[in-house]
């Protein structure tokens, strides 16, 4: 029964509490100040109504087509590009961190190796390795976070959370948090509120909390600007300990992070191809030559250099506002708006300032918006192949 | 078999091709640390995206300068010593 709970939730953390999302929660803090914890309800709560609405959503079949090809293109573009990211920064933690001998590559080559092992292995094991790999992150940044909170601060004028922050600088972590509370429970029935909503809590607390003690400890400004703010805020609550902490928490939640968007990736493809009408059992074999095709390309990023340009931001970036698309476009096809009443523009319009804005704000509009504009492209490409292929299935009378 | 032997080559050649370059002269972090405060010296970060923004460690006023565009350093004398540092 634990296990119902646990897994769901280990899975969904997977990105809350990743290295870039703690990046946005540290630079969000340094921006919102005090407004930082009211800033991040509200987010949690949009993000929720839109999950809750696409946990009943029924979509009519031609329009679940595009749902589901947007859904796959949306999870290829996050495994791709996050765990690029999230693995090369869990290797320079490694090698600055704890073995400065041990080059950051190999390391990350290693976590990589690591998961496509287990998620070979079968899901099961990958929802083992996505347990083990919460518990280590979570550990750490919960005595961060306890400790930030009872241990005094050594300038407390000049901390964030004391600071007066322009109503500009609020609307950045009020649209952007929309994004670290993105992840939600896999398909799971009647359960699926409860667990999406012991998901939002635990991920709030642990946002709230670690933003709360960054921000108490820190300097607004370095901490809105700093490209490590979650290392930043542990030396400065616990020094060498401190960096040793939060080391672990970010080489796990790496780890994790990898681990579940494989996962999700996987998923989305076998809803696709099921939707397009494969044989009942679709993903043994696509499964593994999947997880190698998974792993191949981020290899080849890895090693082409990616992580070391400017571009792989705009990627993740990008990744992340589909991310935030799909969920609003599944949220509208739920009956509880006809049966409320609600107009579909008030469930869109915060989601769709939210992108626009974020994307203004980038520092490459033009790569991002091209991003988007691909990304969208091959959505609609793999629509049309899917009701190609529907129609194609011998019509039973 | 002899075009399939060509691209073989072709291919050795280009993976193996910095080995051929010239060679440029390095200093490890001894030496670099005991420079350190000498008027002369400048520490250029050619380090970019990931490689610089998750590292921990960036050495006190070295200029970050894009690998592909050295520019900035026009600035300084030729004289002086650049000391260059990536991932």
């Amino acid at each position: 029964m634990y296990l119902n709970l646990l897994l769901p939730l280990a899975f969904g953390l997977g990105w809350t509490i990743s290295p870039d999302a703690l990046i946005m929660i540290g630079n969000n803090a340094g921006r919102a100040g005090f407004l930082f914890i009211p800033a991040m309800l509200v987010a949690a709560m949009y993000v929720f109504w839109l999950r809750n609405l696409a946990a009943s959503a029924s979509t009519p079949p031609a329009k679940s087509h595009l749902l589901y090809a947007h859904n796959l293109c949306t999870a290829l573009a996050l495994v791709l590009f996050l765990p690029t990211g999230a693995l090369v920064t869990a290797g320079f933690t490694f090698n600055e961190t704890f073995v400065y001998w041990f080059p950051n590559f190999a390391f990350a080559a290693l976590l990589l190796l690591l998961v496509v092992l287990v998620q070979l292995a079968g899901e099961r094991w990958a929802g083992y390795l996505q347990l083990i790999a919460l518990a280590l992150a979570l550990v750490p940044l919960l005595f961060l976070i306890l400790a930030g909170l009872f241990i005094p601060v050594q300038n407390s004028t000049t901390a964030a959370i004391v600071a007066q922050p322009e109503l500009t600088e609020t609307l950045y972590p009020l649209l952007g948090g929309m994004l670290i509370f993105l992840a939600s429970v896999p398909d799971g029935g009647q359960k699926k509120t409860r667990q999406q909503l012991f998901l939002l809590l635990t991920g709030l607390a642990l946002v709230v909390g670690w933003g709360f003690v960054s921000a108490r400890h820190l300097p607004a400004e370095k901490l809105a600007t700093s490209t490590i703010p979650y290392i930043q805020a542990a030396r400065e609550i616990l020094g060498q300990e401190g960096r040793v902490l939060i080391g672990i928490t970010i080489i796990a939640a790496s780890l994790g992070l990898v681990n579940s968007l494989f996962s999700n990736a996987l998923l989305r493809l076998r809803v696709y191809l099921n939707s397009s009408g494969s044989t009942s059992n679709p993903l043994k074999q696509p499964r593994r030559l999947a997880i190698l095709l998974f792993a191949m390309a981020i290899y080849t990023a890895l090693f082409t250099g990616l992580a070391g340009g400017e571009k792989l931001e705009s990627y993740i970036f990008g990744s992340l506002l589909l991310w935030l698309l799909g969920t609003m476009a599944m949220a509208f096809f739920s009956p509880a708006i006809q049966q409320s009443g609600i107009k579909k523009i008030f469930i869109a319009l915060p989601a769709a300032v939210a992108i626009g804005f974020l994307v203004l704000s980038h520092v490459d509009i033009l790569l991002l918006t091209l991003f988007l504009f691909l990304a969208c492209a091959f959505s609609l490409g793999l629509t049309w192949l899917s009701l190609k292929k529907v129609r194609r299935l011998p019509q039973n009378n | 078999m002899l075009p399939r032997v060509s691209v073989f080559l072709l291919f050795f050649l280009l993976l193996t091709s910095p080995l051929y370059g010239g060679s440029v002269a390095t200093i490890d972090k001894e030496e670099l640390k005991a420079k350190l405060g000498e008027s002369d010296l400048v520490i250029v970060d050619v380090r970019a995206g990931r490689d610089w923004s998750t590292s921990e460690f960036k050495i006190e006023n070295a200029i970050r300068v894009d690998g592909k565009d050295l520019s900035p350093l026009l600035e300084f004398p030729k004289e002086n010593s650049f000391v260059f540092y990536c991932a």
